[in-house]
């Protein structure tokens, strides 16, 4: 049977129309052979150790390893879901990765919007090379930096405001600041290096685009609206909904070095919740359990990831699939 | 054309990185002898009449140079007549523990013999089953030479249930370590310079102490003319450096662990009795006069030491630490601070946690082990005295040497003799021993033997010589371990886990007032008992007594 | 509106733009540059400087002890041989299979393209976890060898959607067409017309997964033991011995003080020796990012 569907291409005219016979398969044999290799390595290197997962549905013991376990069911989802904790990691994960996403994204994309108009060649290179370096600080040290310089005693936050004769509120102790201090300490350590991908795009854009545009008089700032914005724009959405993708994953180690007892209420994250109950609390590891936390984590990702792209897809012409 | 000649190349890269991949075959002497009829007498020495090789698995020392190498290696292969190789594992424990769990679940051939990773019981009990991990008590009985001089020198009178799993076998050869310094860590180091500025004693009471914090943040004693000092700062997490678990003795005896109590041999809990509740409200006391730094709740190790390094001027006050090692590098400011002794609270009480002597798995034989009996006497000779001298000190002569009637020793304050001197420093990168990372007896009296110099900075010695004030100051009965079945523990750690995170969260909470101690206790106490408070408690109990009636 | 050609600025509102950009910048600039200084500083001050809080943005008694820390391990020139060989070989092979994906994703007249896009975008979501990936690993015969740190994570589905967008949106689909008219195959448009116009993107992935190489050490932790296949940043992470103790764990208080101040005088030179090469390496990528690729491409 055929199948027939249009696709509207960008920045051009012609509509193609898709169709499943044979003959457009046959035609395509060169781009099937490309792709063959690729797809031989997720097999074997994703979709076979994917099969793992079924752990989480399984009692793991040291006897029967982990495909032989007896089959439980969703005992340990509910284990998760009536937890004490739960409720209150599950919102501090969300709440770290909305606000991360919705601070962290526009930053790079205005960076790489900047320095793209700079003129001044030198300017441009210095702010370039030294916006990348924070991006290869360990997080150990990144949180070691986060307390020295929010310190209200000895750190440039505390001399700061005492500069300013304003009263040193500590941050690292308030429960509500938490979020705020991770994320934009983030959005600090990778806007530079998020810019990359930008600067790419925009280099694309051809110089004649820009001529153009002068002629008609347009201003430098209108084309970085309408020449610049627009070079960028599908780069921006295919990421926008990759990290929609990624919105659970919410790594431990930064969160649990800047945990202490009076900031636990928000940061408490599950990876962290996940890492107290797994390791440090005296088990040989209960990969069960562990597994059946990953997949939820998992689950969620799709549905977001999902829901956004289908979105995409009804606004504009970018999108995952 | 340039893309073929890529592509090419390409090919060439990847043929050559296959080739030179290829595993190397590991060499691997065979013995003629089969196992048991190979080794040698309990106490003999060399331990195998027959040469043999012994795959040793452990966590990476950074501080050990090569331990091919290295003079213990050399020196335990001279006298035991067994060849060593080592299967190094990540440094950082936890990462090596994970790798360890991976590959046990992955049923991955795991190095004959494990050292230094300390494995709990519930691991144990776990792989019971697939006997993983060999059951070393007929060892133990029959062949255990320097094993059994252990269990008659040894201080501990719980040595032997110590050893033992909640199935009755017992898994590892134990690290001991019996120094006194280490039963009585929970110290705390207060400025006499400032208090002999301010013309005040040394505090006995909590009330003489709240007012001695008084005088500290107002009568200027670092003497430059502003209000800077901080009279009393710890950190969230180091070793000994919290602070309610310091003052929290003045009230009720606070074991850092589990917070037990025990009376009678019954267990229970400290954290939800009226004692705690006035422990916290002294030092919420305290916190609302500004007297305790916030920041003590908030800031790791590393920026309390910042802290205590304040250039210029001295501004802290009074911290808790097994010692003053943090401000090694200000040895004038270093000996500004005197021990303070645990506090006298309102009810009479100046308990001083105790850190009951421990053995941990730091040797295991595995399943894959070929000569189980040589490898149990290997480690059993680790356990002989002069073994735990070169492991602890280096090559003797080189890097320490026998102690001289005329010398001071370290521990003198508790009526210890000097044993040895130490030459070559200790954390150092060495290539003399392996820092004691393995089965090793290190006695009372050689732990505690340590000569002196004579330098009273010495910071080990200001250690030792304030022990007396923190010695036996604990109760009666205190939890040295649980003794768990598998099923207790599966029950028992989310218990434990979300029990204790909670109260170390809520006693933050109430001292700093974020909670309030009369109209938020009952609260407090009810989540506890939703928490499942009165089963980690009869879990707890069981284990106690299973323990203790070995 | 006439407009003379030149490096004048023409308007009063372009004035006032090109100063915002030069002021952001320089506000960039500060905000980042000022504490990587204070890095920079501190890995070439005394470890007694750094733990007083005594350095700012210039080091404070000049000391090349952080460094010698790190050298003094023997194993670090035998590091930074297995991370260069890793990065090279691993590169090469990620940004292959990278191109050879997406590619075809991008071509959306090629039956199926969804299903693979999807087929792939999975691969990001769902994860086996450790256990059995080690078991593949170990199954494949790849424990302790080097193609265990090369293979697995060959393809980063992340890198490959960017390239994949990239070439939708970067190169015309006239091109394409008027290449099919003259008859030319998949193959040839791929190799001649599309690569070389996609040089900035190649050069972005390039980078990305160089760095990834660099700063990797999962692989190496789970599946390697002879310490002479060990990357870098293993060899720096034991130094480095990076661990937020459980009171209860500490077994030697002594020996953990002293690792807890080597730590800290450490990890300062630690970020510099790691980072280093990546630095130097970034300006030779950096000439792709010209303006002005597309120029003549349209034309030829």
């Amino acid at each position: 049977m055929l199948l027939r569907a249009s696709v509207k291409m960008k920045n051009n005219t012609s509509i193609i129309r898709k169709s499943f016979d044979f003959l457009s398969v046959l035609r395509c044999w060169q781009l099937y052979l490309m792709l063959l290799l690729p797809l031989i390595y997720i097999i074997i290197f994703a979709y076979i150790p994917m099969l793992g997962i079924q752990l989480a549905f399984r009692q793991y013991s040291a006897d029967s390893g982990i495909f032989g376990g007896q089959w439980v069911g969703f005992k340990y989802f509910v284990r998760f879901f009536k937890d004490y904790q739960f409720a209150r990691v599950l919102v501090n994960t969300l709440t770290i990765s909305f606000y991360a996403l919705f601070a962290g994204f526009p930053l790079p994309i205005l960076l790489a919007l900047i320095l793209n108009s700079a003129r001044s060649q030198i300017l441009k290179k210095t702010v370039q090379m030294v916006s990348y370096m924070p991006h290869f600080i360990s997080t150990v040290v990144m949180v070691g930096i986060i307390m020295q310089v929010f310190n209200t005693r000895i750190g440039l936050y505390g001399k700061l405001l005492s500069l300013l004769d304003l009263p040193a509120v500590d941050l690292l102790g308030k429960a509500s600041a938490f979020p705020s201090l991770y994320v934009w300490s983030g959005v600090w350590q990778n806007m530079g290096w998020g810019s990359i991908v930008y600067l790419a795009a925009l280099s694309n854009v051809s110089p004649e685009l820009h001529e153009a545009a002068m002629i008609d008089g347009a201003s430098r700032f209108k084309r970085l609206i309408h020449i610049d914005i627009q070079a960028i724009l599908p780069t921006a959405c295919i990421l926008l909904i990759m990290n929609c993708g990624q919105i659970m994953n919410v790594g431990f180690e930064k969160a649990f070095l800047m945990q202490n007892p009076l900031n636990l209420r928000t940061s408490e994250l599950i990876s962290t919740y996940v890492f107290k109950t797994g390791l440090t609390a005296g088990g040989g590891g209960d990969f069960s359990y562990a597994t059946a936390i990953g997949l939820f984590n998992s689950v969620i990702n799709l549905i977001l990831l999902v829901v956004v792209n289908q979105i995409a897809k009804k606004f504009g012409d970018t999108s995952l699939w | 054309m340039l893309k073929k000649r890529f592509f090419l190349s390409c090919l060439i890269i990847v043929m050559v990185v296959f080739m030179t991949s290829c595993q190397k075959d590991s060499s691997v002497s065979t013995t003629s002898q089969s196992g048991d009829e190979n080794v040698t007498a309990p106490g003999e020495l060399p331990i195998v009449k027959e040469k043999i090789t012994l795959n040793i698995g452990m966590p990476d020392i950074t501080e050990v140079i090569d331990f091919e190498t290295n003079a213990y290696t050399k020196w335990l292969e001279e006298q035991t007549g067994v060849d060593l190789e080592f299967t190094l594992f990540p440094a950082n424990a936890s990462e090596a523990r994970t790798k360890l769990d991976v590959m046990l679940a992955s049923g991955t051939e795991l190095p004959e013999v494990l050292m230094h990773f300390d494995l709990p019981d519930s691991v144990f009990l776990k792989n019971a089953s697939s006997g993983v991990f060999v059951d070393l008590s007929d060892y133990m009985d029959k062949y255990g030479y320097w094993f059994k001089k252990m269990l008659d020198e040894t201080i501990n009178p719980n040595m032997e249930k110590l050893l033992v799993s909640a199935n009755g076998k017992r898994y590892f050869m134990p690290y001991v370590v019996e120094q006194t310094g280490n039963f009585w860590p929970g110290k705390a180091w207060i400025n006499k310079k400032w208090l002999d500025v301010l013309g005040l004693d040394v505090p006995k009471t909590t009330e003489e102490f709240a007012t001695v914090l008084r005088a500290f943040k107002n009568g200027d004693p670092n003497q430059n003319g502003i209000a800077d000092e901080i009279p009393l700062s710890g950190s969230k997490n180091g070793y000994q450096q919290i602070v309610h678990h310091f003052l929290m003795n003045s009230f009720i005896y606070c074991d850092q662990n589990n917070y037990y109590i025990v009376e009678n041999g019954k267990l229970d809990v400290a954290f939800n009795k009226e004692e705690w509740r006035n422990g916290l409200r002294y030092m919420s006391g305290l916190f609302k006069e500004g007297l305790i730094d916030i920041q003590c709740f908030v800031q790791d190790s590393n920026s309390l030491k910042t802290l205590a390094l304040n250039p210029d001027v001295n501004i802290l006050g009074c911290f808790p630490a097994q010692g003053p090692d943090m401000l090694l590098s200000m040895p004038e400011r270093m000996a500004e601070y005197v021990a303070l002794p645990p506090l006298v609270g309102p009810e009479g009480k100046a308990y001083s946690f105790y850190r009951a002597p421990r053995a941990d798995s730091y040797g295991i034989i595995t399943k894959y082990c070929k000569n189980p009996l040589a490898a149990f006497r290997l480690m059993d000779f680790m356990l002989c005295e002069e073994s735990a001298l070169r492991a602890r000190y280096g090559v003797p002569g080189v890097d320490w040497e026998e102690a001289k009637e005329t010398d001071k020793c370290m521990f003198e304050s508790i009526g210890a003799k000097p044993v040895v001197r130490s030459i070559l420093p200790y954390a150092g990168t060495q290539n003399s021993h392996w820092q004691s990372m393995h089965p090793v007896f290190r006695s009372a009296a050689v732990s505690n033997g340590m000569v002196w110099n004579g330098d009273p900075l010495d910071v080990e010695y200001i250690k030792a010589s304030a022990l007396p004030l923190y010695m036996n100051k604990a109760p009666k009965e205190t939890v040295s371990k649980l003794l768990l079945t598998e099923e207790e523990i599966d029950e028992m750690t989310p218990l434990e886990t979300s029990i204790k995170n909670y109260v170390k969260e809520s006693s933050v909470m109430f001292i700093v007032s974020e909670k309030d101690l009369d109209a938020d206790w009952n609260a407090y106490l009810a989540v506890l008992d939703k928490m499942g408070l009165k089963r980690f408690i009869e879990l707890s109990q069981s284990g106690y007594d299973r323990f203790n009636n070995q | 509106m006439n407009r003379k050609k030149g490096t004048i600025a023409d308007s009063k509102s372009d004035l006032v733009f090109y100063m915002v950009v030069d002021i952001l910048l320089i506000l960039v600039l500060f905000l980042i540059g000022i504490p990587m200084l204070n890095i920079f500083a501190s890995s070439l001050s005394s470890g007694r400087a750094v733990a007083s809080g005594k350095v700012f943005i210039w080091p404070v008694e000049w000391s090349l002890e952080g460094y010698m820390a790190v050298f003094r391990n023997n194993n670090i020139l035998t590091g930074y041989y297995n991370t260069a060989f890793y990065t090279v070989t691993g590169t090469i092979l990620n940004v292959t299979l990278t191109l050879l994906a997406a590619y075809p994703l991008s071509r959306s007249d090629m039956p199926g393209v969804n299903l693979f896009t999807f087929l792939f975008t999975f691969t990001m979501l769902f994860n086996g976890g450790m256990i059995p990936n080690y078991l593949l690993v170990k199954s494949l015969g790849l424990l302790n060898t080097r193609w265990a740190i090369i293979l697995p994570g060959s393809i980063s589905v992340y890198n490959m959607i960017i390239t994949r967008t990239y070439f939708k949106s970067s190169i015309p689909k006239e091109l394409l067409e008027v290449a099919q008219i003259d008859g030319c195959s998949d193959f040839y448009y791929f190799l001649r017309i599309a690569l070389p116009l996609s040089k900035p993107i190649v050069a972005v992935i390039t980078l990305f997964y160089a760095v990834g190489h660099w700063n990797a050490f999962f692989n190496a932790f789970l599946y390697l033991n002879d310490k002479t296949l060990y990357p870098l940043q293993i060899i720096l992470r034991n130094i480095l011995l990076v661990n937020s103790m459980d009171s209860n764990m500490i077994i030697d208080p002594e020996l953990q003080m002293a690792r807890a101040n080597l730590a800290e005088l450490l990890k300062y030179s630690l970020i510099i020796v790691a980072s280093l090469p990546v630095w130097c390496i970034y300006p030779f990528v950096q000439k792709y990012f010209v303006k002005g690729i597309m120029i003549g491409s349209l034309k030829g």
